[in-house]
């Protein structure tokens, strides 16, 4: 084992290889947050009054709420009126194809791996692109209008589909719900919205990539995903942030909705900028992600791959309403040098026959902290509901933590809850097995890490698998194999 | 006047009459503890350590510490409460109070000192008797009660390389009517490698609505090993509120079974610090909750030396009303390498109304470990009961012998075997028509 360490430290202190900053000049208001902040955001998105008067009162509710602090992490007070609460690019000409996208903002994409032209001949992957808060460029709407799906950006469902916002914004996650939810209801910048009808399978991978970018500027993301009557629609969400000092703080909500029969899968590498090797900067992931199972029969699903953030503070949750309807929770999140992550899930059973499957795996190294924390509740009239769960943690290095808090809450005695939890380094009987079956200590490490992931990782859609993969391996252990 | 300060004028009512009264240390003692429990107040709901568990009753009542023992009893009513034809050294505490009548220590072997608490309160040392500084001062408002109102209690000291044979029975008696409260705390000091057995057993005659709060503090030194046996068969209406510290040396061993049936509401806290290197400890636990009981079990174990084993398992069953709630924590701090920890809670949810709540958490802060914990909450299976029926064994019956074969997974677990027939019989008489089980088993 002494001899992988000083690998295993060579690896994890690589550089984040996706930070770098892009020039392009912004429309960013100064810092600070009253309501005329709220009014001028509201006015500069052209918003019906419903939502002005929305933001308004959850942000009246806001400043009477308390910073929350019974996660397992620690982080200096955040200056709420530090912090710019909107950052657009300018508007140039409105992009009618690619070519008329800033080129600059194309090239970002060009380092990260994700040239959307190239995606847009892969076909299979329709990218609505962030960049900072306004969406600036869509591809493949046309071929999703004419199925009837709508996938744009918030601002746009906003204004042409202010009906179906209306009646689903905040209904699973409302405007007064956490201190964070509340903050990014009063002043959410954009977004992804996405509505498929009845009867419609979403044909191809809906993905959005977010990346934070002007300094100084905290992202306040909103996404809404409606899945009607046995429609089925996969969205990937996946995040880099470049390299900067300053600590900045992304608290994002996402709200699923799925109606009888539907079924939402939502996955998500994030890798956001981590800190320094000595814990300086990095971004603050504060995120509300809730799925509700409205309908009988519906399903969600939620994968999260989370190697990224000085801070990780989720829990992506399913309200299993319907009847029959399905949870699903799969997650890796790895924990170096000063990150600290808290997450997990909760799963709240209220219809009958409900089932919820969560599995987490964490990983922990240097001096990262690591803590699932869950729930899983069993209403009273939820007969026959059934829960499994398991999450194993492993330790690299004598100066990280990994932490388990699983609440069980069961009050229908025809329930049946499984709850499972592991914490150990890499075994030196696994070790020595794999070796003496004449594997390298570099390819075995390597081979213990991807298996003890490997239970979420095939959960990914493909394309976010060999992702999610190659951001593992760049965190910790890729070159040992 | 509110809940919090009704008690303390309480206090100030009745600090003549408590034992110690006159001695300045262990009056100070109570003030601070006094000023304490106001700092702390009545818990909430908000408040984690409380989020499954409510103290209104206390609020609501203002329960007084009793000041004698309310109901006279002889030897043979003694005789015939559980646990008490067990051999042992036997001290008997009604509502309260010691009482020398029905304790049975003499002759004591050598190497064994036990003194009742009120006589070391009441003896007139300039200084702080040296059992006081354990009794730690925890953010426990129970606790901080307790150490205000203590009015009895054991204090056992078991000197080195003692290897004590009978057990020392702690018998615990209420025949309170009124709302009223008993605050007991026991010391016990395990000297190098002495080897004691420990029993407490709380047990009601009448059904009154009282408060039985006892605190107990143990410190094993090297290599020192004690069993602690529980049996908590408190009144339907009584209250059972209960902190065990265990501080544990290098390469002692601790055993705790709680056995928890009684009571309308219970609070068990097992508090243990592994500190020594090599350090062990077994934490088993059973409760079978009826009607509308509501009890609370907890545990936490610290892990704070290296090569340190814990194990944990607690089973439940929850029956009409009822509520169970099981919160167990493991935390391993950094350098306790090579910590063994493993807890696991199986829960049988029997009816529609009754809930169980799990909470098993583990903190862990160094790499060398192997830590795990499982928690299960369901119902009978029933294919076991297709086959048990299957031969021929009527459902009740069958439903009640692997009722009875899930608790005494915990039971068989118990190394004294005169406990473990003890318990046996006991748990028959918790499950319905448990009595026909019994023909079966013979």
């Amino acid at each position: 084992m002494s001899a992988i360490k000083p690998k295993i430290e060579e690896l994890i202190s690589q550089e984040y290889p996706a930070g770098f900053v892009t020039d392009i000049e912004s429309d960013t208001l100064p810092p600070g947050l009253n309501e005329d902040v709220i009014r001028t955001i509201s006015a500069k998105k052209n918003e019906p009054h419903f939502l002005t008067e929305w933001r308004l009162d959850a942000f009246r509710h806001w400043q009477k709420m308390t910073l929350p602090h019974w996660a397992h992490i620690k982080y200096p007070a955040i200056d709420f009126q530090a912090i710019s609460y909107f950052s657009a690019p300018k508007k140039q000409k409105q992009p009618e194809s690619l070519d008329d996208v800033d080129p600059e903002l194309l090239r970002t994409y060009e380092k990260l791996g994700i040239p959307l032209e190239e995606q847009k001949l892969l076909a299979g992957v329709a990218v609505d692109a962030v960049f900072d808060s306004v969406s600036v460029a869509t591809t493949f709407k046309d071929k999703l209008a004419e199925m009837g799906i709508i996938f744009c950006s918030f601002s746009e469902a906003v204004l042409k589909h202010t009906e179906l916002v209306q009646r689903y914004l905040g209904s699973v996650v409302s405007n007064r719900d956490n201190f964070y939810a509340a903050l990014n209801a009063a002043v959410f910048s954009d977004g992804s919205f996405v509505y498929v009808p009845k009867r419609v399978r979403c044909p191809m991978e809906l993905s959005t990539y977010f990346r934070i970018n002007a300094a100084l500027t905290g992202q306040f993301e909103r996404t809404l995903i409606i899945a009607e009557e046995r429609s089925y629609v996969s969205y990937l969400e996946g995040c880099t942030a470049p390299m900067r000092d300053e600590n900045q703080l992304h608290a994002a909500v996402v709200e699923l909705v799925a109606l009888d029969d539907a079924q939402i899968k939502y996955s998500t590498v994030q890798n956001w900028y981590p800190g320094d090797a000595e814990g300086r900067g990095g971004i603050y992931n504060f995120v509300t992600k809730r799925g509700l199972c409205k309908g009988n029969n519906a399903k969600i699903s939620w994968t999260q791959v989370e190697t990224g953030s000085a801070i990780t503070w989720k829990y992506p949750s399913c309200i299993l309403k319907g009847d029959n309807s399905v949870g699903e929770f799969y997650s890796v999140a790895l924990t170096n040098n000063y990150q600290q992550a808290d997450t997990g899930t909760k799963m709240i059973h209220v219809g009958k026959n409900t089932r919820s499957t969560i599995i987490s795996k964490g990983i922990s190294a240097a001096q990262g902290q690591n803590a699932y924390r869950g729930l899983v509740q069993i209403h009273q009239r939820a007969d026959n509901a059934r829960n499994y769960t398991q999450c194993d943690s492993l330790l690299i290095g004598d100066r990280c933590g990994a932490h388990t808090f699983p609440y069980i809450e069961v009050r229908n005695s025809t329930a049946k809850v499984e709850h499972e939890a592991s914490t150990s380094k890499i075994g030196e009987d696994q070790l020595f097995y794999c070796q003496q079956r004449g594997l390298s200590q570099e390819d075995a490490v390597s081979m213990i890490v991807n298996g003890f992931c490997k239970q979420v990782f095939k959960e990914l859609p493909m394309e976010f698998a060999v992702e999610a993969q190659k951001l593992l391996g760049v965190s910790l252990e890729g070159s040992v194999g | 006047m509110n809940a919090v300060e009704s008690y303390q004028a309480l206090y100030w009512q009745l600090a003549e009459q408590l034992p110690g009264h006159e001695v300045a240390w262990v009056r100070a003692m109570r003030e601070t503890a006094l000023q304490h429990f106001a700092e702390l107040g009545f818990p909430t709901r908000k408040q984690e350590a409380w989020k499954y568990t409510q103290l209104q009753a206390l609020e609501k009542n203002i329960y007084h510490p009793t000041t004698s023992q309310q109901q006279f009893i002889n030897n043979d009513d003694c005789q015939q409460l559980p646990l008490a034809t067990l051999d042992a050294y036997k001290l008997v505490f009604v509502d309260g109070h010691f009482n020398w009548i029905l304790s049975d220590i003499n002759p004591l072997p050598d190497g064994v000192v036990i003194n009742e608490l009120s006589n070391i309160l009441n003896s007139q040392t300039k200084q702080q008797h040296p059992i006081f500084p354990l009794t730690q001062q925890t953010d426990d408002v129970l606790n901080a009660l307790n150490n205000a109102f203590i009015t009895t209690g054991a204090a056992i000291n078991i000197l080195a390389d003692v290897q004590l044979e009978k057990p020392i029975h702690l018998q615990y008696i209420n025949t309170i009517k009124n709302k009223s409260a008993s605050y007991s705390r026991n010391v016990v000091i395990m000297e190098p490698n002495s080897h004691a057995q420990l029993i407490e057993s709380h047990v009601a005659l009448g059904e009154g609505d009282y408060v039985n709060n006892v605190q107990v503090d143990i410190q094993l030194e090297t290599g020192a090993q004690l069993q602690h046996y529980k049996l908590q068969l408190e009144g339907q209406s009584g209250m059972h509120f209960s902190e065990t510290q265990v501080e544990l040396a290098s390469d002692s061993h601790y055993q705790n079974h709680l056995f928890a049936f009684g009571s309308q509401l219970m609070r068990n806290n097992i508090k243990t610090k592994l500190n020594g290197a090599r350090a062990g400890c077994l934490l088993n636990g059973l409760f079978i909750s009826q009607s509308k009981q509501h009890l609370e079990m907890r545990t936490h174990i610290d892990h704070h030396a290296p090569s340190c084993t814990s194990r944990e398992t607690y089973r439940g069953i929850a029956n009409d009303k009822s509520h169970g709630v099981f919160d167990g924590t493991v935390v391993v701090h950094p350098h306790a390498q090579k910590s063994d920890a493993r807890v696991t809670t199986n829960n049988l949810l029997l009816s529609q109304g009754s809930e169980i709540d799990a909470k098993p958490q583990l903190e862990i802060y160094a790499d060398d470990v192997k830590c795990s914990h499982g928690a299960t909450i369901g119902q009978l299976d029933e294919e076991v009961l297709y086959y048990l029926r299957s031969r021929g064994i009527d459902e009740a019956t069958s439903r009640n012998l692997m009722l009875f074969a899930f608790a005494n997974h915990i039971i068989e677990q118990c190394p004294m075997n005169a406990f473990q027939s003890a318990l046996h019989g006991l748990l028959l008489k918790q499950l319905q028509s448990g009595d026909q089980l019994q023909e079966l088993l013979k």
